[in-house]
């Protein structure tokens, strides 16, 4: 992740807040501790000198008096035993300084020597004193030494704030680490805690989101959170379903259209072919039947060889037949029809081996269709065709027709899906044959697909645009080797 | 053996005859009070015993009791007050501090004090000739303008530190009879207060740099710090001057000084004329006639110290 990412992200901007807010706080109580504690120093400090030095005036009296300056030298020398102490003098009244400079200053003090370096080896007491007070903090408190009302002398002792700098300093130091500390394991938890709450999951959306991006539809997210964050998830998840499922729809529909489209222009070429080719054909036709008349007494090969023209003649019709009905669908003219006499009539137009059996199950009491009767005649009379065809060894074909309630109409372009329900007739057609393979079955209703070696693959199509055309919808199950079922569903009159 | 059942016998019978046993003791008994173990004092007591024995006063004629108070003021206190208590025939003190302490216990008996500086100064007598009081001895005490004599005559000395004690009367009064010997001299006078001995090395590392020579009190704590001080002030080539004779011996450059062996000595002549009946005001202070000039040769060559051939005519003890 180059620099620029990492300073953006939410991770990056949070853990600086919160390092901010840490290191602002701590600084802030820094300061203020350190304020008082020095005010509060300093009182005790200032306090401590002004007791020392009223202490040190009424020891210095009598030597004052006697003029024993070796036992003033004593006095103070003791004095300066204190750290904070960094040098204490005796003066008269006139400010002369009666106390010697080893006494005086607290040389016990190892960084006395650094503040009096550069000093002249020669300086005298207050030079000393004057160069102490230029290179540190120091306030001087003053007593006088009094003997009734004559004032002796007075005591001044020099109080050093560099004990009071370094308390804070060490105050400081502690707070700070003590800060520090607590700011790097809060800094940690917190970090630790929300890339868990928050981080990782935003982070997995992210990077969930770009795969959706580049069009991975199977993305899902699947990090753990809780509260708004699982919310956010679960949408996510969902959302990206949503988004899948329909991809997928608008895919099948684009593929419908196209294939549509192409069925379009196919339906134009067989219209326009078929029609071209039913007059030439007819014309043939007309031309058998009289050459069948005057050659009433020909011999056998020929009227072997005007059948077959015949019979050609009529293939041709009916592929033709058939490309005219795959290309123009007719409205439907729907009207009350018995289910039993569409199949009474749709068995009556096939011409049914001896070697297949026919069955027919249909109650007594079922309701009558609201179908194009010629339409779904072409559509039963295709599917019993079909299983005759199948079976050309013989075996049993079963035609049934049973109520099938009430349900939804098959959607229709234009038609708004929860459209009311109605009742429906199933009819189907059951055939014994050799069946149906999976791969063929998925195949069976696409233009020009057909297993036979007479047709072009349109019959099935059009029955199924026959079926929906009247509110119907056709239904395949075989079992390879076995048997074959069409059904077709079909609306029917209102109870 | 007969001599012993002898004695033995008549101590016996002035027992039964109710006479007090110590009226039966003829010994004197001596009570020594020495104020620190400094090794001048031990050397001052070796000669106070030389001379009692050149006087035949040795056990069982006396009997001595030798306390040491280890530089301890409130020690040295109490162990004069039971030397007080215990009505000794002659009370000896070796140092200013012990004689000082042991004279306001003891008023009532005799008290020879020895290897004091300055006997008047110190408040214990008021003339050498006469005490005035129950108190004579030996000083150890030096002129003063003689020490700088010779000092200025090794060189030329402008600032001059005196290392001294508060609290101890012998190192103040020698800081004051420096003081006022230099007063009018170009010579100024630094006095350095020491009080504790982890003072010394913080303090010199000030001092020394400061000053042309220093002057070693007879302070406790100077005394024993010696080597510290002489290797500090010498590196420096700064001058030490004392004097204390063991000093001297122990590394100091320069020396005029009283031998405290001798002062013993004299100190012992003053015991045995108390012991034998004379009042202690009318036995004058003693002070020695003849003082020794002591250079130490070691810390002469270490210092790099070239003394004049007219100065070393006048030193009278080499410390090699």
């Amino acid at each position: 992740m180059s620099d620029k990412k990492v300073k953006d992200s939410i991770s990056f901007r949070f853990q600086a807040l919160i390092s901010g807010i840490l290191l602002i706080s701590t600084a802030a109580i820094s300061i203020m501790i350190g304020i008082n504690e020095r005010a509060m120093l300093y009182r005790t400090l200032s306090s401590k000198g002004q007791g020392l030095a009223s202490y040190i005036a009424k020891l210095s009296q009598d030597p004052l008096i006697m003029k024993d300056y070796v036992q003033l030298d004593g006095i103070i020398n003791e004095a300066n035993k204190d750290e904070d102490i960094i040098y204490a003098i005796i003066q008269d009244p006139q400010g002369k300084t009666l106390t010697s400079q080893y006494a005086s200053i607290n040389y016990r003090l190892p960084r006395v020597k650094t503040l009096l370096s550069g000093l002249a080896r020669d300086s005298e007491l207050p030079e000393v004193i004057e160069a102490i007070q230029k290179k540190e903090a120091v306030f001087t408190v003053s007593v006088p030494i009094m003997a009734g009302t004559d004032v002796l002398g007075k005591v001044s002792i020099g109080m050093s704030e560099y004990m009071i700098n370094q308390e804070i300093k060490k105050t400081i130091t502690y707070i700070l680490a003590l800060n520090l500390t607590a700011m790097f394991t809060l800094g940690a938890i917190l970090f630790f805690a929300f890339k868990r709450i928050i981080f990782n999951p935003i982070t997995e959306l992210v990077q969930a989101t770009s795969r959706l991006a580049r069009g991975d539809l199977t993305t899902k997210v699947v990090a753990s959170g809780g509260g708004e964050i699982r919310i956010l998830i679960d949408s996510f998840n969902q959302m990206a379903e949503n988004l899948g499922a329909r991809t997928s729809e608008l895919l099948e529909a684009q593929e419908e259209l196209v294939r549509k489209e192409k069925l379009a222009i196919l339906g134009q070429l067989s219209g326009s072919v078929g029609h071209e080719l039913r007059n030439p054909l007819g014309v043939m036709s007309n031309a058998v039947y009289y050459l069948k008349m005057v050659l009433s007494d020909a011999d056998q090969t020929t009227k072997e060889y005007l059948e077959i023209i015949k019979q050609e003649i009529d293939n041709s019709l009916r592929i033709i037949s058939d490309l005219l009905d795959f290309a123009r669908t007719k409205p439907p003219q729907r009207q009350s029809l018995a289910a039993k006499e569409l199949v009474r009539q749709s068995l009556k137009r096939c011409s049914i081996p001896e070697n297949v059996i026919v069955t027919v199950d249909i109650p007594e009491a079922l309701p009558s269709l609201n179908v194009d009767p010629p339409q779904m005649g072409q559509v039963l009379t295709n599917f019993i065709t079909n299983a005759v065809q199948a079976m050309p060894e013989g075996g049993a074909l079963r035609i049934a027709a049973r109520f099938a309630g009430a349900g939804i109409a098959p959607a229709k372009p234009g038609c708004l899906e929860g459209a009311p329900p109605q009742f429906f007739v199933e009819i189907s057609v059951t055939d014994t044959g050799t069946g149906i393979s999976p791969e063929n079955r998925e195949k069976l209703f696409q233009p020009l697909f057909t297993t036979k070696t007479k047709g072009i693959g349109l019959g099935l199509v059009v029955c199924k645009n026959l079926v929906a055309a009247n509110g119907g919808r056709i239904e395949v199950e075989s079992e390879p080797g076995h048997e074959t079922t069409f059904t077709v569903c079909l609306p029917a009159i209102e109870i | 053996m007969k001599q012993k059942w002898m004695v033995l016998f008549l101590l016996a019978l002035l027992s039964a005859l109710g006479v007090p046993a110590e009226a039966a003791r003829a010994e004197k008994k001596i009570g020594v009070l020495m104020w620190s173990e400094d090794p001048a004092y031990y050397e001052t007591w070796k000669g106070i015993m030389d001379q009692l024995k050149k006087e035949g006063l040795v056990e069982p004629l006396v009997s001595i009791s030798l306390v040491n108070a280890r530089g301890g003021k409130a020690k040295l206190s109490e162990m004069a007050h039971r030397f007080a208590l215990a009505k000794m025939d002659v009370v000896v003190t070796i140092g200013t501090s012990a004689t000082i302490a042991a004279a306001r216990e003891i008023q009532d008996r005799p008290l020879v004090f020895a290897y004091v500086y300055d006997p008047v100064e110190s408040g214990i007598v008021r003339k050498l000739e006469s005490s005035g009081n129950n108190t004579t001895g030996a000083s150890s005490g030096v002129s003063m303008p003689k020490v700088l004599n010779y000092l200025q005559e090794f060189s030329q000395v402008r600032r001059l530190a005196v290392l001294y004690t508060p609290g101890e009367t012998n190192s103040e009064l020698q800081l004051h009879a420096l003081q006022k010997a230099l007063a009018d001299s170009h010579v100024k006078v630094v006095p350095v207060i020491i009080s504790r001995e982890e003072e010394v090395i913080p303090l010199l590392q000030v001092v020394v740099p400061a000053v042309d020579a220093i002057y070693l009190s007879g302070s406790r704590i100077v005394s024993k710090q010696v080597s510290v001080i002489v290797d500090m002030a010498t590196k420096a080539r700064v001058i030490t001057i004392t004097h204390r004779d063991d000093l001297v011996d122990r590394g100091v450059l320069l020396g005029i000084c009283a031998n405290p062996y001798l002062v013993g000595r004299l100190a012992g002549e003053k015991i045995v004329k108390v012991l034998k009946g004379g009042r202690p005001s009318s036995i004058p202070i003693g002070y020695l006639s003849r003082f020794d000039l002591k250079l130490n040769m070691k810390t002469a060559k270490a210092g790099g110290f070239r003394p004049s051939p007219s100065f070393m005519k006048s030193v009278t003890k080499l410390v090699e």
